[in-house]
């Protein structure tokens, strides 16, 4: 695959854990380029100080630290009610133009009219479509990353699973 | 912290029941109580949701039917979260065809 036709995406930490837990961040990176901050990694070591799911899940993550394009961001502009890390992903995604790929639904509902933002489920179908994963692989996949979520990550699941389901 | 007074009347069994666990844990009677009502509530609100988002997300009921239940705002969150799930498998979609073999 040519390096060049791989989009680049900000991911956020819970997107970069959702994909870790389904063990896909290898494949992520076969279609697209992983840009996040310095902030996230942070956030990223201090799961992975834990030995609990997260924790393992972190680790696992950030043994593809090297693959990814980390950002030094000045935040130009700031968003009332999201944290500084969030902040730094919104000014990097403007900056460059680009997605961000995030689980976080009060971040998505921040910034729903001035950026463009994905549940981390845009990748489980971009690697159905790029024949990377079978369907039903990312059915199993998306229960994995279903487990010990709220009610508004079982939304994601179930619309997920119901549009995956009928591709 | 906005709170709000809110008085209970339980039988006197509970209430020294309540006394030994405050006894025995040394805690404050009041205390152990709300935190045990917040663990419970916070649980319970979430089972619920957690099933009438699935009966939302099934079309199995509308969001005007959700508003009716549990008020405008966890019903636009609703809306939006399915709406942004459909959305992002759809793009998602067609993100991934152009690296089709």
């Amino acid at each position: 695959m040519e390096e060049n036709s791989k989009d680049e995406f900000v991911f956020d930490t819970s997107a970069l854990i959702s994909l870790g837990i389904a063990k896909l961040i290898d494949k992520v990176l076969e279609i697209s380029k992983i840009i996040t901050s310095q902030g996230v990694i942070d956030e990223l070591d201090d799961f992975a100080k834990f030995s609990d799911k997260y924790g393992n899940t972190a680790r696992e993550v950030l043994k593809f630290k090297e693959s990814f394009s980390i950002s030094e961001i000045n935040i130009k502009e700031e968003i009332n009610y999201i944290s500084k890390t969030d902040n730094e992903l919104y000014n990097l995604a403007k900056e460059k133009s680009i997605p961000i790929i995030t689980d976080d639904i009060k971040l998505c509902r921040h910034i729903d009219n001035i950026a463009t933002t994905y549940f981390s489920t845009f990748f489980l179908v971009a690697l159905i479509t790029s024949d990377k994963l079978s369907k039903e692989k990312a059915l199993e996949l998306l229960d994995k990353m279903k487990e010990n979520r709220n009610w508004r990550g079982n939304i994601i699941y179930i619309a997920s699973k119901n549009e995956i389901e009928s591709l | 912290m906005d709170t709000e007074q809110f008085n209970l009347r339980i039988s006197k069994e509970l209430l020294r029941d309540l006394a030994i666990i405050a006894s025995l844990l040394k805690v404050n009677k009041g205390e152990w109580v709300k935190n045990k009502l917040a663990k419970e509530i916070h649980e319970e609100k979430n089972k619920l949701l957690m099933e009438l988002g699935n009966l939302y997300s099934n079309g199995m009921i509308t969001k005007d039917e959700v508003e009716k239940l549990v008020g405008r705002e966890i019903a636009k969150e609703m809306e939006f979260i399915k709406n942004k799930a459909r959305n992002s498998i759809q793009k998602g979609a067609g993100y991934g065809r152009k690296f089709k073999r």
